[in-house]
């Protein structure tokens, strides 16, 4: 791993100098202290953020929240098919090790089997720039995920503050590309150390392996009801999440042009397994919570060897009635034989 | 958001389907049709192979996609059938067409019968209701591969006479020798010459040798609470019993989530389940 140490300045002309070629992004800053989504912006006048977590997470980037899969035109004796428009290429910035973590969950599931290449594109023609966080919340719990949340091996370039100055870090093939193509006069440093995690103020311990042996053999654990009286299947879990992966597919069409979409569905929606005959295998509400945990905690790792979370603690910031994740999973691993919980 | 109409396909993606024109269309039972399709690309319309037991995403431009089991065998080529219950929107849709109109498709999807493994064994092939869809394509690829297999026997229930599905060549196979082909119905009228009572009532006329036979069951729920106990008391062993079953399903390659059971997904690893994977995945029958 190739590591520069570079002045302010030399960051933000690093990423200005591509403006022409890449669209950039960044978490900034509005009134409330909010901040959505990265936004896009023509030129970078100052260090980009470290202690931003935008509530949308970087899937948008590969997987948004909803996207053409492709264009038809229905004629008599003919249908044409059109193929979505190509990606621009995206240049991100300011992006978490949590958010970082959780692209290899994502790419994982869109190359098996069936490479999508909707996805592959657009991760291909996007560059991520980590940013070594300075701020975690009472939400965070990348620690318990093993993810250090002060630097990252995922995205493409990595940014440590060093004293006044930064360490840019090369993580991947695409950002020596970058760098190699738009860094002037950078001098590299040997022997970086990357700084340690922040840490968070734990009460508990989270034991996945422990967990996954629970849940394992624990589909008629009575928790799971308790979970689901609080869960009110609104979604917003499954939306912030950035592993989450769902997809409703559904036509739009205005006479003999359209296009097929897909757009972001969630696990915790009755309609989700309802068949056009009626039937509903997961019709109750605590199956599909179930569904939901045991998915990212359990099916995800048997199929993948990947636990399908990052610890960003986004499905707990903003969960309208409270749900919190790390205390369901902790109840989880300490119910395993006896049923101690109730 | 660069409009999707703009530029001509560069490389096609997975979620494509294939231009496919209806050829036949031929009215089974009140609301259940048999469609033929072929697919206007001529080369690709000779070498579309599948497996039975594998289905197809099937298109109508602007209304939507859904998975259909295929009843067709793979033996006969140039063709494809779907055997299509009107149902939600897309079959709805599907309803409206006519003969010489245009549909996209999309697959096979699936896993399919374990066609290699099943052969030199006998078959018993278990049908209820519309479950008789994809164990046509089954019954068709034994009847046209026969030396390939030993006994063949089908039982097939169904509400009454009138809901028995692709009844004239179940009439016609009747009457062949080289395979046992029961019908029953729940309730029979005066015409009704096939037996009457559900299907697990068709286990007493014949003999089966459980450890040389492979059971293949697609039906509704019901049909698998029964027919699996039955199967289990005649000792067939547990990943000798095969069953096609369905779930909602959107991209049909594992990605969108809907049709996921346990750390399975019914499009990938499906729609083909042993009865010892439904004891290790719960929710799946």
């Amino acid at each position: 791993m190739k590591n520069y140490l570079l002045t302010e300045e030399q960051i933000i002309a690093l990423f200005n100098a591509a403006a022409e070629h890449y669209e950039l992004y960044v978490p900034v800053n509005s009134e409330n202290g909010q901040v959505f989504c990265w936004e896009k912006t023509a030129r970078l006048d100052k260090m980009v953020p470290s202690n931003i977590q935008p509530t949308a997470s970087i899937k948008k980037f590969f997987f948004p929240n909803s996207e053409p899969m492709f264009g038809f035109k229905k004629e008599k004796q003919e249908i044409e098919l059109y193929q979505a428009a190509a990606s621009v290429p995206r240049l991100v910035l300011g992006v978490h090790s949590c958010d970082l973590g959780s692209i290899k969950v994502l790419e994982a599931l869109f190359k098996d089997t069936v490479d999508d290449e909707l996805f592959r594109e657009k991760r291909q023609n996007t560059v991520l720039v980590g940013i070594s966080c300075s701020a975690k919340d009472w939400a965070c719990f990348c620690s318990q995920l093993e993810i250090n949340s002060r630097f990252s091996q995922d995205g493409d370039l990595f940014i440590t503050p060093r004293e006044e100055k930064y360490i840019l870090s090369v993580t991947s093939a695409k950002g020596e590309d970058y760098v190699n193509k738009y860094l002037e006069n950078g001098e590299t440093v040997a022997g970086f150390t990357p700084a340690n995690d922040l840490g968070e103020e734990e009460t508990f311990t989270l034991d996945f392996p422990k967990i996954k042996e629970v849940m394992d053999s624990g589909f008629e654990l009575p928790v799971w009801e308790k979970f689901a009286r609080k869960c009110i299947n609104c979604g917003i879990c499954t939306f912030l999440c950035p592993t989450c992966h769902c997809f409703d597919v559904f036509d739009e069409a205005r006479r003999e042009r359209g296009a097929r979409f897909r757009c972001y569905d969630s696990c915790m929606f009755p309609e989700f397994t309802r068949m056009a005959g009626g039937y509903n295998p997961r019709s109750a509400k605590a199956a599909r919570l179930r569904q939901r945990y045991l998915h990212k905690y359990k099916y995800f790792v048997d199929n993948f060897n990947l636990i399908a979370c990052s610890g960003c603690g986004r499905c707990i910031r903003h969960c309208p009635v409270n749900v919190d994740v790390r205390q369901n999973l902790n109840i989880l691993q300490h119910s395993g034989s006896e049923g101690e919980d109730d | 958001m660069p409009s999707p109409y703009d530029t001509l396909i560069r490389t096609p993606n997975p979620y494509q389907p294939r231009s496919a024109r209806i050829v036949r269309i031929t009215p089974l039972v009140k609301d259940n049709v048999l469609f033929q399709f072929r697919f206007e690309d001529e080369e690709f319309s000779r070498e579309f192979s599948y497996k039975p037991g594998q289905f197809v995403e099937l298109s109508i431009f602007g209304v939507g996609e859904c998975p259909i089991s295929i009843s067709s065998s793979p033996t006969r080529k140039g063709f494809l059938e779907l055997c299509v219950r009107r149902a939600g929107r897309v079959t709805n849709a599907l309803y409206q067409l006519k003969e010489n109109d245009l549909v996209g498709i999309r697959g096979p999807y699936g896993n399919g019968f374990p066609v290699a493994a099943m052969e030199n064994k006998n078959l018993l092939l278990i049908a209820g209701g519309l479950g008789m869809a994809p164990i046509r394509s089954l019954l068709n690829y034994a009847l046209d591969n026969r030396s390939d297999f030993h006994d063949v026997i089908l039982m097939y229930g169904a509400r009454d006479p009138g809901e028995v599905l692709f009844r004239n060549e179940l009439e016609t196979i009747r009457h062949r020798d080289d395979i046992k082909c029961l019908l029953t119905v729940d309730e029979a009228s005066s015409e009704w010459d096939g037996y009457t009572g559900v299907v697990t009532e068709l286990f007493k006329e014949v003999k089966l040798d459980a450890a040389a036979t492979y059971a293949a069951v697609c039906g509704p729920p019901i049909v698998y609470k029964f027919v699996l106990k039955e199967l289990l008391a005649q000792g067939f062993s547990k990943n000798h019993i095969l069953m096609s079953l369905e779930r909602k399903m959107k991209c049909g390659v594992g990605k969108c989530g809907h049709c996921s059971i346990g750390y399975k997904y019914t499009c990938i690893d499906g729609p083909i389940f042993t009865y010892w994977d439904a004891m290790n995945l719960r929710e799946l029958i």
